[in-house]
């Protein structure tokens, strides 16, 4: 018997001792494969058929192609976050634009207090330095 | 994937509980370090890391065993030396199996006969014939794995071999 065929013949008996080991270390180690998976980061869930593939050296294609897609719902999340960060944004500089204020600075110049927004905007510096001209 | 690491492991270090502990913290490295890598990589990267996780844990024991050394008394010292974790884990599986009919039997036979042959290799010896024959790998992606040349790889499965065969026949095992 050549050396390969002794290690084929040794490979297949260890192979069958894999169903026989104790209900214990079966449990112990589904165990240690969910603790794996559940601590894994969101980005990596697209490992799990390749983990279960390591011990083979194989993996099938269709894992392959899940690991190449994963951006595409990924970049959809981030242009919706960058979207509403956009309009956020947009909301708040509108809050702070003269169009807005412009009724509560008309009544505070005319009761002679001026709104703290009145300070914060440009174009009524202008005005002032126009007018005291 | 986990169910071989584990017989690896355990045919290593010789302790159930720290055989598992080795698989989860390879499994996890896997996971958390090398998930970005191709598919294709894993099999390998796996085997490494299992491999240094098998060897961290003798490097840790020879530490503990110095401490040990320093501060136990030598009553306890006796009482180590006389246990032999082979011994509990041929144990363990037989009283596990329950009456099976004669081939089955023999198989069974069989297979405590090569574990324990198994765990009686040197641990390069061991490491290349099982990721050789049992992990299917040829010589380099073997030799990868153990960090070592691919000429080492072939001695170490050859003597591995040679001497499971002797180890088998004086059983009176053939294969």
């Amino acid at each position: 018997m050549s050396e390969e065929q002794f290690g084929r013949r040794v490979a297949w008996h260890l192979d069958r001792g894999l169903d026989q080991l104790d209900q214990g270390t079966l449990n112990a180690l589904a165990a240690a494969r969910h603790t794996v998976l559940s601590r894994r980061p969101e980005r990596q869930r697209n490992l799990a058929p390749a983990m279960a593939a390591a011990g083979r050296g194989t993996v099938s294609s269709g894992s392959r192609h899940a690991r190449g897609r994963w951006w595409i719902p990924a970049g959809v999340v981030a242009l919706a976050v960058a979207a509403l960060v956009y309009l956020q944004t947009l909301n708040q500089h509108s809050m702070f634009t003269p169009n807005h204020e412009l009724g509560a600075i008309d009544a505070g110049l005319l009761a002679d207090d001026l709104p703290i927004g009145a300070y914060l905007d440009k174009g009524f510096d202008a005005w002032l330095e126009d007018t005291s001209e | 994937m986990e169910r071989r690491a584990f017989k690896q492991a355990a045919f290593a270090v010789r302790d159930r509980h720290a055989a598992l502990d080795i698989v989860q913290d390879a499994m996890l490295k896997l996971a958390e370090k090398y998930s970005g890598k191709p598919a294709n990589e894993l099999p390998l990267l796996f085997q490494r890391i299992l491999q240094n996780a098998i060897r961290d844990f003798f490097r840790r024991q020879k530490v503990r065993s110095l401490w040990t050394t320093l501060f136990s008394s030598f009553a306890r010292k006796g009482e180590d030396e006389d246990y032999d974790p082979l011994e509990t884990l041929v144990h363990q599986g037989s009283a596990n199996r329950a009456p099976e009919p004669t081939d089955e039997l023999l198989r069974s036979q069989t297979l405590a006969a090569i574990e324990e042959a198994l765990a009686k290799l040197p641990a390069r010896q061991r490491q290349a014939f099982i990721l050789r024959y049992w992990e299917e790998m040829d010589v380099a992606e073997t030799a990868h794995a153990m960090g070592c040349s691919e000429g080492s790889v072939k001695t170490h499965c050859s003597r591995a071999t040679h001497s499971l065969a002797v180890l088998l026949k004086a059983k009176g095992i053939e294969l």
